[in-house]
């Protein structure tokens, strides 16, 4: 399973609960990824099969060399500004997208990310 | 990969979430907590929003002023002389726009140590890292204007960087 198995609300916040198992993780993924690469229906069952940290994480050390590549294309460096304001609305969207797909009550998940948008929209420059 | 952290409390409440959804379970799907804090972070947008208005109006007018000498309406002259904003939200704090920003992602740390029961948890890391960023950045952008703004220095001893100081107003 990509998700601890918690009993109370306090073992969700334990690191040694909701993250160390799932560090292992992290390795194969690219190589899942490719290996899959043409088919939508396998990269769907690896996106919920990863604990959906790690793929967030995996996808931020993705970001890094897009970004350097990015930057030196353009030499413009406010692309980074543009992305600080909309890369943590990502990761909450992506982090929400998660719980809806595998069914949990999302009504607090949602009004965090509606909440996270309007900052977003007001960040943007 | 700061970023990252500073929403690494939203997947605490994914898995306080899961909790919610089987019956029986200790977890609430919705509380009046959750509530306030999403009302707080709307908040901090918006504090965050209006600080940069009042800053933009006051940037626009000293430029304006420069230009033609003409003192524009609702400014004054003393004000725009000076040549860095200390009115509005800016008597309150130097940078009540960053002050914002932290509380906002601060807010959502609470928000999750308050969702899980815990007291305080490892994703506060990232809301850390976030402020120290912020503590950084706004070093070195005071270190400039000072250089450019003789008045500057006592802008920076009378008025809290941005918490407000108790007691404290500055006087135009």
């Amino acid at each position: 399973m990509a998700l601890p198995a918690v009993k109370s609300a306090l073992d969700c916040a334990d690191f040694s609960i909701g993250v160390t198992p799932f560090l292992g993780q992290l390795r194969p993924l690219p190589g899942a990824i490719f290996a899959s690469i043409t088919d939508p229906a396998a990269l769907k069952q690896i996106y919920l099969d990863t604990n959906p940290l790690i793929s967030a994480f995996a996808f931020s050390l993705a970001l890094f060399p897009i970004f350097l590549i990015l930057s030196e294309i353009n030499k413009n460096y406010s692309q980074v500004d543009r992305l600080w304001s909309i890369l943590p609305t990502i990761y909450n969207a992506h982090f929400v997208l998660y719980a809806h797909l595998m069914g949990f009550d999302t009504k607090r998940l949602d009004t965090l990310l509606a909440a996270s948008c309007i900052w977003s929209v007001s960040a943007f420059k | 990969m700061l970023l990252l952290s500073i929403t690494t409390p939203t997947y605490l409440i994914l898995l306080a979430s899961r909790l919610s959804s089987a019956s029986g379970s200790p977890v609430e799907p919705w509380t009046t907590g959750d509530l306030v804090f999403s009302r707080l972070m709307i908040a901090c947008v918006m504090l965050c929003f209006f600080a940069d208005q009042q800053q933009w109006n006051y940037q626009h007018a000293k430029q304006s002023y420069q230009k033609n000498a003409k003192v524009p309406p609702k400014f004054n002259r003393e004000d725009l002389d000076r040549g860095f904003i200390v009115s509005g939200l800016w008597a309150w704090a130097r940078h009540p726009n960053f002050a914002a920003e932290q509380a906002f992602w601060l807010t959502l740390y609470q928000w999750g140590c308050y969702t899980t029961n815990s007291l305080y948890n490892w994703t506060g890391v990232g809301a850390l890292a976030y402020l120290a960023l912020f503590q950084a950045s706004t070093l070195f952008s005071e270190w400039i204007t000072s250089g450019k703004y003789p008045e500057y220095k006592e802008y920076q001893a009378r008025v809290g960087k941005f918490v407000p100081r108790l007691g404290t107003e500055f006087k135009a």
